[in-house]
């Protein structure tokens, strides 16, 4: 479904704020599989889902998605086959439109836009009916303005939106970490139903170890814009929060062992 | 009554202008500042034509053609480019400046003996009151040609309204209205923001070119320097517009920005009856905008003092 083929990107490349996001990724996801993805802040994890995602070109290698090479397609037309729930709950939704203006753009998704009156009636029963599973009320709130819900509300909708259309590839990312944690829990149990219902083929970046732990049948590690740790299948089940934890911990000894190494040698030497 | 009549008409004429700034200004977020070269572009690009022979109703769909021409560029200028929106605006407004002087060949096109929009308000107006040359309208002696070419005016604008309406609310219309209020959201959802805001300030500058290629068919001159400072009038109307109907729903703010462009131009007839200078109406027109741009801003302040105070 999904493979990417040796990619890398630097950003700010030769200048002192020289940043490896990507170091030579290869990655093949299956159909229907469900990749959680935990790293270290800058190691790369999120940097991978906007490559995919079109926010940046790459500067090497190649990205397929439902057998068609995307590389060198521009966000606006990767979108078609992909949809994506973002970090802010801010980012996904138009404040000043209307649930239903809202949903409306999510419906023609990847397709050109003509002039054709927006709110149909017959939209209005589907929007009602898929808005009503939510379980939010929101139904009754059509017409009012985004920018009038809490974020995990309006993180429901984009989870909705992002769905709407059935994406080739959904990517999550970090997309409860701005909610409290009563709304990061409806909107885990809403990604789980709605993922499941469309059997979804899903790239998730989370912060969570449990989130990591429990949810998908994958889990990546990605440090310093590598995967460091790859596990699929049976390991998956067997992987557990203390040990995700003792991981990141580890990596975080070796890295501060490299700064204290370079500090001695500054010491000693210069 | 003349005068107020006179207003009355430039302020319908000014509405287009004032919808056409509603699009760049308020939809994008785009201080378009082409406004005050295409304004005169629509103005000049009318009346050669009308010089020359050109039926003037097409003579004016023309210089929409040019306006929408003129607002492509700068958006190709800020998506393509990259350069800043105000430099953009900037650029192209200037350039328009040696464009309209090329395209009129002198500074100044006299309209007042050709056949214009106006003299065909005029000549309906002739065929239904007959002969007669002024009418009584509630207790005062209206000119016929005045009436007619007020009533043919809030007509056009009435039609042009509609349409901008339902545009706004057919899916492209939507999907440009959302590339202005979240343009990430969009380009997620599949539409090339970019070609949002190039068509967008084509539309833009099309309706403020027809508001110029009208306005110098009604005051029977077209002037190189006619444009200069559109663009705030255009703000003020606007921001009366939204202070009158106080809603977000596009139609009401359709219907705002006429409002505000009348009661705008209604203002500035009063005031310089009262003996304002002409010479400092851009002054103080951009002193109303500022006023109205800072005063939300500072009132919340206010409150929000006020409440802490109440509550501690």
């Amino acid at each position: 479904m999904l493979e990417i083929d040796n990619i890398s990107k630097t950003f700010n490349t030769g200048t002192a704020n020289e940043v490896r996001a990507l170091v030579g990724i290869n990655l093949v996801v299956d159909k229907g599989s469900w990749v959680s993805i935990i790293g270290t802040n800058g190691s790369g994890k999120s940097a991978l889902l906007n490559s995919i995602a079109g926010t940046f070109m790459v500067d090497s290698g190649e990205i397929s998605l439902a057998g068609q090479q995307i590389t060198n397609w521009p966000k606006h037309k990767r979108a078609g086959l992909i949809g994506h729930v973002f970090q802010n709950p801010f980012t996904g939704t138009a404040p000043n439109m209307s649930i239903a203006e809202n949903l409306v753009l999510a419906v023609y998704r990847g397709q050109k836009r003509g002039l054709g009156w927006a709110l149909k009636h017959s939209l209005t029963n589907d929007f009602k009916n898929r808005v009503r599973h939510l379980g939010l009320g929101l139904e009754y709130r059509l017409d009012s303005p985004v920018g009038t819900l809490s974020g995990g509300q309006r993180q429901a909708l984009t989870l909705l939106m992002a769905t709407w259309v059935k994406p080739k590839l959904l990517l999550l990312d970090e997309h409860t970490a701005a909610l409290d944690p009563k709304s990061a829990t409806l909107i885990i149990k809403l990604s789980e139903e709605i993922i499941s219902r469309q059997n979804l083929t899903v790239l998730m970046v989370t912060h969570s170890m449990e989130q990591a732990a429990k949810l998908g049948d994958r889990l990546l590690m990605l440090h310093q814009g590598k995967i460091i740790h790859d596990v699929g299948g049976s390991e998956k089940k067997r992987t557990r929060v203390n040990e995700l934890l003792f991981r990141f911990d580890e990596l975080r000894g070796r890295d501060q062992m490299d700064e204290n190494t370079a500090e001695m040698l500054r010491r000693n030497y210069i | 009554m003349t005068l107020l009549v006179g207003s009355l008409v430039i302020g319908l004429i000014l509405s287009l202008l004032a919808l056409g700034i509603f699009i760049s200004f308020r939809i994008f977020h785009f201080p378009d500042i082409t406004a005050d070269g295409s304004f005169t572009l629509g103005a000049s690009v009318s009346a050669v034509m009308i010089v020359n022979g050109v039926n003037p109703l097409l003579a004016t769909a023309i210089a929409f053609v040019f306006g929408t021409i003129a607002g492509s560029i700068t958006g190709i200028l800020n998506t393509k480019f990259k350069i800043n929106n105000l430099l953009a605006g900037i650029l192209v407004m200037t350039a328009l400046y040696s464009v309209n002087l090329r395209i009129m060949g002198k500074s100044n096109i006299p309209l007042l003996f050709d056949i214009t929009l106006m003299t065909y308000a005029e000549s309906i107006g002739s065929f239904i009151f007959g002969r007669l040359d002024s009418i009584n309208l509630f207790g005062w002696q209206v000119y016929v040609s005045d009436f007619s070419i007020l009533i043919s005016a809030s007509i056009l604008i009435g039609i042009f309204g509609v349409i901008l309406y339902v545009f706004f609310r057919t899916n492209l219309g939507t999907a440009m209205r959302a590339t202005g209020d979240n343009d990430q959201m969009i380009r997620a959802l599949g539409v090339n923001a970019e070609y949002m805001v190039i068509l967008g300030l084509a539309l833009s500058n099309g309706l403020i070119a027809i508001s110029g290629a009208l306005l110098a068919q009604y005051q029977g001159f077209a002037d190189v320097q006619m444009g200069i400072g559109v663009i705030v009038w255009g703000l003020a109307s606007v921001i009366i517009g939204e202070a009158l109907v106080g809603s977000r729903l596009v139609g009401m703010i359709i219907i705002g920005a006429v409002m505000g462009s009348v009661l705008f131009r209604l203002l500035v007839a009063i005031a310089l009856r009262m003996g304002l200078n002409p010479n400092d109406l851009k002054l103080i027109t951009a002193a109303f905008v500022f006023i109205a741009l800072v005063l939300p801003g500072l009132l919340d302040r206010l409150k929000n003092k006020r409440e802490k105070a109440a509550n501690a």
